[in-house]
């Protein structure tokens, strides 16, 4: 959170607050991080925060999730040191706790529904009766994770793209069931471990711009004719995924060593 | 080439039989001869982009977990030299020296005995440290339960806790609150909290089936062999930043074991790989005898297998496993901002794959990965994973005194490191081409051009088609190109000059 000038601040998304409310949220935060301090040595007095809390309403949110997570952060050391908790009791605290935090509760509604059928039961589950008891059917939700998000903006670019060019820019590269190859133009790619980002490089006036393209395949016959795309064009190709890989294997090279202009497309 | 855990399991890439891959021209193609899936099994998709492996399983087997918390001194006890210097009161052991201070020797050693045998036996073994915590978990296991008794994991709802663990973890790790604590306490509060969870097998545990639901998720589990071979689903999606080296682990020396299991001089043709590379690593050229450093500690009264390499048997030296875990926990107990996720070992095979980092490790491998949050300031984080790889590169093998063969996990940070050669500090893929794959790369640029022979492509048309930066410096011979480290999110950025503003304000 940023304090400019005039002695308003700006919130993470911009909007701002009056100077008297930032103050009261500055204190609430720099009082937050002694106490969490204090966690690290097993202390009792805890208070968190999320960085979406701009609007006033979260402030007040903000200062009740104090009286909450101190209690809360009480109890669990005291079980926890007498023995009396087990992993699914600690898991319920824990998250009974971080949804009084405005911003993760925020975060919790976008969830899919089912995910949050799991989540409300689970919340409710008395688990030392053993009724209610969640879980079954449970799948992993695939709109947490950052691979899955990675996917929805790339479909996202392709619907664009398609808007913008009706999606048949490249009538030689289809699938294996003679639709186009979907694709998009200008994306930027960032590995999952965030150590390596990379561009394709340009293609001079295709068609109708510049393209920068990653192409999305579904069958191997896709992958066959990015390829040989590719070789028509005298680029290179390199497969980009979004999983566990922190090396730079993945990284597009601008130039071909000894030629002047080869830059590489990518496929994603 | 991803590891795997388990002193007789090697790479993944080692269970490939067949691999099928559009090639420089688009044309499908497959390679299933053993010779070429040395090169194809392990290639960055320098010779085409792989489209399916097929690989060879095992029949299933059912593996019987206990995993359970020990304390970190004795779980995997501190070397020999390290208890001594700590006892002797050096100054740099001083936290081992309270560890071990309530522990008989014989404590120690019996902890040191069941190390071994867990790590030379055990079908399965891996070892996680969370920062800041008393306890390891232990989670190493045989493949010798019975069917009867196997259930399914995780359950439906163990999945669905692991999944909620994750999800809170990730929304704790991204709170600007959170961020602001110094990282010590980030560390201590995600280390405390992931430990919690981690199941605890206590010995005597009575329980070889399933239990109901409302009770401790501790019961010891026998399950198929394929639910056991990643301790957490899911847990990869945490997003993270690690860095992993895998590290050859040599033979034994003691005085008396030197003189039964040192070689004669080498004469004749080798007769088996094994034996040419037992030679390779003992012969120092006009002596194959090296002289035993007068200053060399005895080892631990160590057990372990004897292990045959070629003419001789030898011991595997563990105090260098030791040391690689104990150098990371006492580096991060100096610095204890910096590790924010864990310190993970795995003890593995060697790899048969011709650019595994695995490969030439005859006596096995010891993977060992230090992991930290996306908040630790990136500049700090490179910092110490340099400090890291000098230690662990440092080591040498007892009997020869030469450096052990030491290797990056390829999927990990790596190529902003440095390393020591021969007194010259040069860039990691430098001293790869030079050091570390000098012969494992013109091995590989054969392997393709042998694969490309065979399938109508040259490889000029494998540069011209899939190369990159790192490939073209690695394996074609082209100029070193440093990889930088793309910048870091600007909130992080902004988070970080805040702490530091903050700490110049109060200190």
């Amino acid at each position: 959170m940023a304090i400019t000038t005039n002695g308003h601040s700006n919130g993470v998304n911009g909007k701002k607050t009056p100077a008297t409310l930032s103050k009261v949220q500055t204190a609430t935060r720099q009082s937050h991080v002694r106490n969490l301090s204090r966690l690290a040595n097993f202390s009792t007095q805890v208070i968190s925060s999320t960085p979406e809390s701009a609007e006033p309403d979260s402030t007040v949110d903000e200062i009740l999730s104090h009286g909450a997570t101190t209690t809360f952060f009480g109890e669990i050391i005291a079980l926890i040191q007498q023995g009396k908790l087990t992993r699914e009791e600690l898991d319920q605290k824990l998250l009974h706790w971080i949804l009084t935090i405005p911003g993760a509760r925020k975060k919790f509604g976008r969830l899919s529904d089912e995910t949050k059928g799991f989540v409300e039961d689970f919340k409710g589950a008395d688990l030392k009766k053993g009724k209610g008891v969640p879980g079954v059917g449970f799948k992993r939700p695939r709109e947490s994770l950052r691979v899955h998000r990675c996917e929805a903006e790339m479909k996202a670019a392709w619907t664009d793209q398609v808007n913008a060019d009706g999606g048949k820019g490249y009538p030689s590269v289809v699938e294996n069931d003679g639709r186009p190859v979907r694709y998009v133009n200008k994306a930027t790619f960032k590995n999952w471990g965030e150590t390596v980002e990379t561009k394709p490089s340009v293609i001079p006036l295709q068609y109708v711009v510049n393209s920068e393209i990653t192409f999305l395949p579904k069958s191997v016959v896709g992958v066959q004719n990015i390829v040989k795309y590719a070789k028509q064009v005298n680029k290179r190709v390199r497969v980009s995924g979004y999983r566990s890989a922190s090396h730079p294997s993945t990284k597009l090279t601008k130039d071909i060593p000894g030629k002047t202009s080869s830059p590489t497309t990518t496929i994603s | 080439m991803c590891h795997g855990a388990g002193l007789r399991n090697p790479t993944l890439s080692d269970l490939v039989r067949e691999v099928e891959f559009v090639d420089a021209h688009g044309e499908l193609r497959t390679v299933s001869d053993p010779a070429l899936l040395k090169t194809a099994a392990g290639s960055f998709g320098s010779f085409g982009i792989v489209t399916a492996y097929t690989l060879r399983l095992d029949k299933m087997t059912y593996a019987d977990m206990r995993p359970h918390h020990a304390p970190v001194e004795l779980a995997i006890p501190p070397p020999l030299e390290y208890i001594l210097e700590a006892k002797a009161g050096n100054p740099k052991f001083r936290y081992i020296k309270e560890l071990i201070a309530p522990h008989s020797q014989e404590t120690l050693d019996a902890a040191y005995k069941e190390f071994v045998r867990q790590a030379e036996n055990d079908y399965y073994a891996e070892w996680f440290w969370f920062p800041g915590q008393r306890d390891i978990w232990v989670n190493t296991w045989n493949n010798d339960g019975l069917e009867s008794l196997s259930r399914n994991i995780p359950s439906d709802f163990e999945a669905f806790l692991e999944w909620l663990e994750e999800w809170i973890a990730e929304e704790v790790c991204n709170w600007a609150v959170f961020q602001l604590l110094p990282g010590e306490s980030q560390a201590k509060i995600l280390g405390f909290l992931t430990l919690l969870q981690m199941p605890n097998i206590k010995p005597g545990d009575p329980s070889r089936t399933s239990k109901p639901l409302r009770s401790r998720l501790t019961g010891l589990v026998t399950t198929e062999l394929i639910n056991g071979l990643h301790f957490r689903r899911g847990i990869q999606n945490l997003q993270c930043c690690s860095m992993h080296w895998e590290i050859g682990i040599p033979a034994q020396s003691s005085n008396a074991a030197k003189r039964q299991s040192l070689p004669p001089p080498a004469t004749g043709v080798a007769r088996s790989r094994s034996k040419r590379m037992h030679r390779k690593r003992f012969s120092l050229g006009k002596s194959s005898v090296p002289e035993i450093p007068a200053d060399l500690p005895e080892p631990q009264n160590a057990p372990g297998d004897l292990v045959e390499t070629g003419e001789y048997k030898v011991r595997r030296d563990w105090s260098t496993v030791q040391k690689a875990w104990w150098d990371g926990i006492l580096a991060t107990h100096a610095q204890p901002s910096i590790l924010r996720l864990a310190q993970e070992m795995r003890i593995m095979s060697e790899s048969n794959i011709g650019m595994a980092p695995q490969r030439g490790h005859t006596l096995g491998n010891c993977s060992i990965e230090v992991l930290t949050t996306l908040n630790t300031p990136r500049e700090e984080w490179q910092k110490f994973c340099q400090k890291m790889t000098d230690t662990w590169l440092a080591y040498r093998d007892p009997t020869t005194g030469a450096k052990l063969s030491c290797r990056p996990h390829w999927c990990k940070q790596w190529s902003f490191l440095k390393i020591d050669n021969d007194g010259e500090r040069i860039g990691i893929i430098e001293w790869m081409r030079k050091v570390a794959y000098k012969d494992a790369i013109p091995e590989f640029v054969e392997g393709v051009r042998k694969i490309g022979e065979g399938a109508g492509f040259t490889l000029d048309e494998c540069k011209a088609r899939f190369g990159n930066d790192l490939v073209d410096s690695l394996v074609w011979g082209g100029p070193v190109v440093q990889t930088g480290v793309p910048p870091e999110e600007p909130s992080r950025v902004i988070i970080n000059r805040f702490k530091r503003w903050l700490k110049r304000l109060f200190h």
